[in-house]
């Protein structure tokens, strides 16, 4: 069990690593605000495919359509029309009314009429901005009606993001020492009080508002997906009602004709305000479906402000909230995890895991989909998927090569020993057969003799029958050496000494000169950090320096073959005292891959004559295991 | 000390009742009072070694399974070895097996073991077994001709030998000579004596056999 948890550790060690940074790169991405952009254009579209809830009918909006325009032939309309449009809205005994209309200036004639109103009735609301930027015609200081006292004014500011759209609702800000609140506040202050619930400080943060029983959560500069987003002022996420037709809408014809039921009117919030595209009062947003492409009317906005809290306090509809950043990393963390997980779990099929990574990012963005919609929770869906998708896409080509790399060296093997059972065949029953032949040429065949050798034969391709019957299952761990099979999963020293036994057994004629070997291998030798590939490497060197010497180290008495690590090198040696390097033809296959091999593992090869005779081949490397592996 | 009647602690390991009970029977009828525990899967044995690890012998199957019911394999048991070997290096074995050859692979960590080490053809009558055990006891190494190439030693070991019959040093300063314990010229010897096949026989001084295979191999002039 312990040694299973070890090893699964190794593996995690050596595997997760790459997955552990691209977590930590989308971290940073996260961090330096490259996936904002990414993030908020998917709460819009996450807000946008929610499905329609019914219209608030606590609101009614009567918007100056572009018929009532046309009708007035006058825009701004003038004080007298407002003053009428608001007596009638009166007598139906509205809760209050948000004129989002800008009145700093009298707009004759009528403005007499509209002062009075404006004096008498305490339930009216008016306008201003606050906020100016002189570089944008949209961002611009208007004044308040200086009839209305400034408990009935209220602002009309929207914050926009950078691109372009807005999300985020203003409550209050503070304006030369003065604390202001906007349009929606001062309507839901005086709606709210009709039901006994006032506008509060919350008891944990002063700053943040609280209506009733319901915190109003205030963005700051890092929430949910924004980076170092503008936060002045008092602001929350809003929550837009879902739908094409949030709210009832009447144009000031309608109102004119008597074409509205008192019930729409009586005990609601009505907003009066612009409804007509040639008058640009609107705001960007791709959160709401609407039936104008990616926006929606300024008074509309507000009616969406007002919406999400009343709706919250009374109806328990959620706001949008977030978690703290720490959770949110965590959550991401453990997405780009679960990535890692299933790359290690389906590390067999590629097919299989890209099909899981799959889905499971699918299934992130519905489990996000389903808290926003349910619970109004924002999570960052964008990072979550992409560290699932990169990691298990990532792990999913690093096994597709790795199957690829597979493949290529079974090919080499194949092709080893093809090579190998050619030379078997041509050295051992076609030497048999041959000498048969040359017995029943000469017409000197006995029989005995002919059943002795025809039962060699036999055994000699029954061997190699067997030997290409063990070929079919050869599988990317093992390796060919010789007459059997060696398991590269084995500790190094194992496998060194299986190569160097099956080499040995082999039929090369010098070695049946050995008298002796001397063999040092030691545990010493570690081959923790080597790749299978580099082991394989390894088995073909040291076989190719035995064969070596059994090819052409003629005279030989004595092999030395030595592995192991002596002041942190670890050597691999084959000593012989044949007849040594005493030409350059005969100096032995595979230097330019032993070169390549030493070259791939930093160490060095050296090929050279031993005294007083013979031939020493050496490969050395550093045993040293690397910082990796100090952790 | 009392050399008399020592009681000979044994684990054997098989995942047949049948071999298991004849190993069993053998042994007391040589050893009365052995005292001996069975194990039969190399996950047990495992368990059973590390609670009685004052064993003087452990008798093994090669191909065992690792859990009830799993496929007994010769890869299990060798991995048994791997470990029992490097965790109780001088632990006395003897190894069961129908094909020695598997154990070709734990051959450097043979050569590094301290303890007995010897090799029973499951082949050959049952009384060869107790043999193989009581070399193991004395700390010898029995592997049969298939496990090797022709003669293999370890560099020291031959340095032993030079030390031994050219320079004609004592056990005690050999071991001074080359920096090792008494104990492990002692093991290098049995190890030495494998080599060249040279074994315990009744009337025969092994040290002057193996010093006479030696030379007429020509490991020492």
């Amino acid at each position: 069990m312990w040694q299973k948890v070890t090893k699964e550790i190794a593996v995690w060690r050596a595997g997760a690593m790459p997955g552990i940074a691209v977590i930590f790169l989308v971290f940073l991405a996260r961090a330096i605000g490259g996936l904002e952009f990414l993030e908020l254009t998917a709460l819009d579209s996450f807000l946008r495919w929610r499905s329609p809830e019914p219209v608030d009918d606590k609101i009614l909006i009567v918007g100056i359509n572009e018929q009532d325009i046309n009708n007035l032939a006058k825009y701004p309309i003038s004080d007298r029309e407002l003053a009428n449009l608001i007596t009638t809205l009166e007598s139906y005994n509205p809760v209050v009314i948000g004129i989002d209309l800008v009145r700093d200036k009298p707009q004759e004639p009528g403005s007499a009429e509209l002062e009075k109103v404006f004096s008498q009735q305490k339930n009216v609301i008016g306008v201003e901005k606050v906020l100016s930027n002189p570089n944008n015609s949209r961002i611009n200081l208007i004044k308040s009606p200086h009839v209305l006292p400034a408990e009935q004014i209220g602002f009309v500011d929207i914050l926009l993001d950078q691109d372009g759209n807005s999300r985020r609702s203003l409550l209050t800000m503070v304006n030369n020492n003065e604390l202001k609140f906007s349009l929606p506040i001062r309507l839901v202050e005086q709606y709210l009080a009709t039901k006994n619930i006032s506008l509060k400080n919350a008891p944990d943060d002063p700053e943040t508002m609280q209506v009733g029983q319901v915190e109003l959560t205030r963005v700051n500069p890092q929430t949910g997906g924004y980076i170092r987003t503008n936060a002045e002022g008092n602001q929350v996420l809003l929550n837009f009602r879902r739908g094409e037709n949030p709210f009832r809408i009447v144009s000031l014809e309608d109102m004119k004709q008597g074409k509205v039921q008192p019930a729409w009117i009586k005990d609601r919030i009505v907003l009066i305000g612009i409804t007509a595209l040639s008058v640009r009062d609107d705001v960007n947003t791709n959160a709401v479906r609407s039936n104008n492409t990616g926006f929606i009317y300024g008074v509309e906005f507000h009616a969406h402000a007002v919406s999400q809290i009343i709706s919250a306090v009374l109806d328990d509809r959620p706001l949008l909230w977030i978690w703290h950043d720490g959770a949110e990393y965590l959550w991401i963390f453990a997405w780009g995890f679960l990535g890692i997980g299933l790359a290690r779990l389906l590390n067999e099929s590629p097919w299989k895991l890209a099909m899981v990574i799959f889905l499971s990012s699918v299934l992130v963005a519905l489990v996000c989909y389903l808290l926003l919609l349910e619970y109004g929770l924002w999570l960052p869906v964008v990072s979550s998927v992409l560290v699932l998708f990169l990691n298990g896409l990532g792990l999913t080509a690093s096994m597709f090569y790795r199957d690829r790399q597979n493949l290529k060296f079974q090919l080499k093997e194949r092709q080893y020993m093809i090579k190998y059972m050619a030379s078997t065949i041509h050295n051992r029953p076609i030497q048999t057969l041959k000498k048969i032949l040359r017995e029943a040429y000469s017409k000197e065949l006995a029989e005995d003799w002919l059943i002795k050798e025809l039962n060699i034969l036999n055994e000699e391709l029954r061997e190699i029958g067997n030997l290409i019957e063990k070929e079919t299952i050869i599988d990317g761990n093992s390796i060919h050496i010789g007459k059997s099979e060696v398991d590269l999963q084995c500790p190094l020293t194992e496998i060194l000494y299986q190569v160097y036994s099956n080499t040995i057994r082999l039929d090369y004629p010098n070695f049946k000169t050995i008298k002796f070997k001397i063999n040092n291998f030691e545990d010493s030798i570690n081959g923790i950090k080597l790749t299978v590939e580099q082991k394989r490497s390894l088995c073909r060197f040291l076989e190719e320096a035995i064969i070596n010497v059994g090819k052409y180290a003629e005279g030989v008495t004595r092999l030395k073959v030595v592995c192991l690590q002596k002041d942190q090198q670890n050597m691999i040696r084959v000593e012989d005292n044949g007849i040594g390097l005493d030409s350059n033809k005969n100096s032995g296959g595979g230097t330019k891959q032993a070169n390549d091999l030493a070259k791939q593992l930093r160490g060095e090869f050296k090929r050279y004559p031993r005294e007083p005779k013979g031939t020493i081949c050496e490969l050395s490397w550093s045993g040293n295991k690397g910082w990796f592996w100090h952790f | 000390m009392n050399t008399i009647n020592k009681v000979t602690k044994i684990l054997v390991i098989d995942d047949h009742d049948a071999v298991i009970n004849g190993t069993v029977n053998a042994i007391y009828s040589k050893y009365a009072d052995a005292n001996i525990i069975k194990a039969k899967t190399t996950e047990e044995a495992w368990e059973k070694l590390n609670s009685f690890p004052d064993r003087d012998v452990v008798v093994t199957d090669l191909s065992l399974p690792e859990k009830p019911g799993n496929k007994p394999q010769p890869e299990t048991g060798i991995k048994l070895l791997r470990t029992i070997m490097k965790k109780y290096p001088s632990l006395n074995l003897v190894v069961q097996s129908a094909d020695a050859r598997a154990l070709i692979r734990l051959r450097p960590q043979i050569n590094e073991h301290e303890g007995g080490f010897t090799v029973a053809d499951k082949s050959e009558p049952i009384d060869q077994m107790l043999t193989k055990l009581e070399w193991s006891l004395q700390g010898i190494n029995f592997t049969p001709k298939e496990m090797r190439t022709g003669l293999e030693l370890k560099e020291e070991w031959n340095d032993l030998l030079e030390l031994a019959f050219n320079k004609s040093l004592t056990d005690k300063e050999i071991a001074k000579k080359m920096s090792i314990a008494e104990r492990t010229v002692r093991n290098y010897w049995t190890k030495i004596q494998d080599a060249l096949e040279v074994y315990p026989e009744d009337d025969k001084n092994l040290r002057l056999q193996t010093e006479k295979q030696a030379r007429e191999i020509g490991l020492i002039d």
